[in-house]
């Protein structure tokens, strides 16, 4: 990747549009050098580059406390006019022989107490120049970090002094984060990312071709389950039709029943029809008799049996008769005894009465003679009354029982006199019976209309039945044809995985398998590679080579330097610091699959004279393109003449109009 | 008559005479021992002279005949009801045999109707 061009729109101190850059990119002549004084914008031209690629200003380290926000870039004096404004960042580059145009904007305006807004999402576009084809806006991220360059690593190509500091302490620490940093930035250069990448384009590959096959073997299932479907159908299918056979059958078997009945019935002349029918009423009038005759039966042995003494009872009757006018008669002559004797009592009552108190005599003789006559006539009377028996001659309880049952024998008789009515008309119907019997002859033996009307009767209600049945049945084989036909329709042509999604996952399987496995082969390797490049940046670099043997990259990516008979150095000197960082950021630069721009804001500022020279030579070593922000304190014009000479492309310096307001100018 | 000897203690009837309860007990009444009281009934009616006790095959006990003991103790005022009871109901069966042999039937006998 070269850098062609930057242009700044309403960036930072950079107003209006037209502020541009332009790369020096001819080999060999590939350094461009941007001088401006502190203030100027150098650092607004770094933070350029990490908008336009990552659309943050941060870098991917963030040091301690600062945090910059977008808001602070819009251009203030084009946002005094209140209106809104648009800021954007335009960086064509030149990818595997092609331009591509990057681009990101937004739109901001003052609000209230002065302070900016950013308006809306910032708007990226990242098109191919002269063919208008582009990314869409959702995967331009990607193509940057996975192509161009990962964000996680644009710090080792984007930086300033002090980021160089940090990165210098990066890579010589030994902390987990550290480490994969470092591990992080090598396998990006040497493009073990993209290896990576395709590993996990192939699985998303292998997954899709998954997703084909379970979606195959889903139909299959599906098949299965409707094949399953359709057995249980067609075994129902010919359940019903052996049904509807065997109801058939039973239908025949009815049907001639039925016509046998009905023929037979034609076969008999009204006449003859009548006489059955009549014989056949008759019969069942009789068999009614017959229950009646016995109900009757059973009364009479009911009342019978309580009135056992019914033979007695004209007898019994007498005799009660006899001893009620016995009681009759007695009860009058107790009658007449009672009043007799009262009578008496009442006139001896009156006789001592008028006897004297003190002699006894009475006064009155005549009177008391009357009396006495009186008492001896009512004795008389008494006497001559008829003597009374009193019999306790009373029938015990059992006995009374009996007695009054007898008295139902009335109920016997009529329950006799009703049964023989019974009989009566039990001969009359048998009469009958025989007198039709004679008229039919032989032939009354064998006809019963009624028997045959309800044979034909129950016949034709079979028939109707199994009629129904086989209508139900015809319906429900109805249905089930017609779910066949669906389901048989549903069944899909597939009859398994196919052949060509098989082999697909099979390549494909083998392939991921094959990069997992050489993927730390690779990375071995291509860390002994940066090792190599390292250490020969190395003696470049140092003006002590003798001092230096190699750099070593250690399995879990430590960083060491070595002395030339193979011992560990201790690094405390920050010169030895930014020589080995040097060193490290140009073997990933040289071993890299696609050639990375380095853009350097003030990086000598913390280096002195002699290792100011020794970073501008790498700079010339690297054979790329490298993008040098400086002061002209920082880089004096003879010292970077003397220093690169020819490898300066274009010389650009920034002059600060105002506060807030820088103008780039090229220099010849 | 049986005044002087002790009374029994069951009601027996001969084979010949158990058929002819068994046949009334189908017709005129619910059980043969209503059919025997029945005979009983008849033989004090018809006047029937008791025939002499005959030991046959025992059939009731006197608790089953209870009502029968009580009707003839009070209407006979007899001591030995048990006894007189099966020399009765030998006389009524008897003559109800006879009866029927001259086809008499059975119901008019028992329980004639009016006018008869």
């Amino acid at each position: 990747m070269r850098f062609l061009s930057l242009e700044l729109e309403n960036w930072s101190s950079y107003g209006g549009s037209g502020n541009t850059l332009t790369f020096a990119k001819t080999p060999g002549a590939e350094i461009t050098v941007i001088t401006a004084d502190n203030g100027s914008g150098k650092t607004s031209v770094l933070k350029a580059f990490s908008f336009v690629l990552y659309g943050s200003v941060n870098s991917s380290i963030v040091r301690s406390g600062e945090v910059v926000k977008l808001e602070e870039f819009p251009n203030r004096p084009a946002l005094e006019s209140g209106e809104e404004i648009t800021t954007s960042v335009t960086l064509i580059f030149e990818y595997q022989g092609a331009e591509w145009k990057l681009k990101r904007q937004f739109t901001a305006k003052h609000g209230q107490n002065q302070n900016l807004i950013v308006l809306g999402a910032v708007q990226t576009s990242l098109i191919q120049v002269g063919k208008g084809a582009g990314i869409s806006t959702e995967k331009i991220d990607d193509f940057i970090n996975d192509n161009l360059l990962n964000q996680q690593v644009s710090h080792f190509y984007f930086f300033d002094g002090v980021l160089l500091e940090e990165i210098q302490s990066q890579l010589t620490r030994k902390d987990e984060v550290s480490r994969k940093l470092v591990m992080n930035s090598v396998e990006n250069a040497l493009g073990l990312r993209f290896l990576d990448h395709l590993n996990l384009n192939l699985k998303a590959g292998l997954a899709k071709v998954d997703g084909e096959i379970a979606n195959q073997q889903k139909a299959l299932r599906q098949n299965e389950s409707l094949l399953k479907k359709i057995k249980d159908d067609e075994d129902a299918l010919s359940a019903l039709k052996a049904d509807v056979e065997r109801i058939e059958s039973l239908r025949i078997v009815e049907v001639a029943r039925r016509d046998e009945h009905d023929r037979n019935l034609q076969a008999i002349d009204p006449s003859t029809k009548g006489k059955a029918l009549e014989r056949t009423r008759l019969l069942e009038e009789l068999n009614q008799l017959e229950k009646e005759s016995t109900k009757a039966i059973q009364d009479i042995r009911q009342e019978g049996e309580r009135a056992w003494l019914a033979p007695l009872s004209s007898r019994l009757n007498d005799l009660f008769a006899s001893k009620e006018s016995e009681e009759l008669a007695s009860s009058a002559v107790r009658e007449a005894a009672t009043k007799l004797k009262v009578k008496i009592a009442s006139l001896e009552a009156s006789f001592t009465g008028k006897a004297c108190d003190l002699c006894g005599n009475s006064h009155d003789a005549n009177e008391l003679e009357r009396l006495r006559v009186e008492i001896e006539k009512l004795k008389s009377e008494l006497s001559q009354l008829p003597s009374i028996s009193e019999s306790d001659d009373k029938p015990l309880f059992k006995v009374s029982r009996a007695l009054t049952d007898s008295k139902r024998v009335d109920v016997v008789k009529q329950a006799i006199a009703h049964h023989d009515g019974i009989l009566l008309k039990i001969q009359d119907a048998n009469r009958k019976i025989r007198r039709i019997g004679d008229e039919l002859g032989n032939f009354a033996e064998n006809i019963d209309v009624k028997w045959e009307e309800t044979q034909r009767a129950e016949a034709n209600e079979k028939i109707l039945k199994y009629d129904n049945h086989i209508s139900e049945a015809n319906s429900k084989s109805d249905l089930l044809k017609s779910a066949l036909a669906n389901n048989k329709a549903k069944l899909t042509e597939s009859d398994g995985v196919s052949k060509k999604d098989q082999d697909a996952r099979n390549l494909l399987d083998t392939i991921c398998l094959s990069i997992e496995a050489s993927f730390e082969r690779f990375r071995d390797e291509m860390r002994a590679q940066v090792e190599e490049k390292a250490t020969e940046y190395l003696s470049v670099l140092t003006s002590q080579p003798e001092f230096y043997g190699s750099v070593e990259i250690t399995p879990d990516y430590q960083i060491k330097i070595k002395s030339p008979q193979g011992r560990v150095l201790q690094i405390a000197n920050a010169g030895h610091k930014q020589i080995l960082t040097t060193a490290f950021v140009s073997a990933m630069a040289a071993v890299s699959t696609e050639k990375t721009p380095f853009v350097m804001d003030t990086a000598l500022s913390h280096l002195d004279n002699p290792n100011s020279r020794q970073m501008l030579q790498w700079a010339k070593y690297v054979d790329q393109q490298v993008i040098l922000l400086v002061t002209s304190k920082e880089l004096p014009p003879e010292i970077a003449q003397e220093v690169l000479g020819s490898s300066i492309g274009r010389k650009y310096e920034v002059h600060r109009v105002s506060e807030e307001v820088s103008q780039i100018r090229e220099l010849s | 008559m049986s005044e002087s000897r002790e009374d029994v203690v069951f009601f027996s009837v001969t084979e010949e005479h158990k058929v002819l309860l068994r046949k009334l007990a189908e017709t005129l009444f619910e059980t043969e021992a209503g059919a025997f009281k029945a005979c009983v009934s008849l033989a004090i009616e018809k006047n029937l002279e008791p025939s002499p006790f005959q030991k046959g095959k025992t059939t009731w006990n006197a608790t089953t005949m209870s009502d029968l003991v009580e009707f003839l103790t009070w209407y006979e005022s007899t001591k030995t009801p048990i006894r007189l009871a099966n020399e009765l109901g030998y006389a009524g069966l008897n003559y109800l045999d006879e009866a029927l042999k001259r086809n008499a039937d059975a119901k008019d006998i028992f329980f004639p109707q009016t006018g008869n």
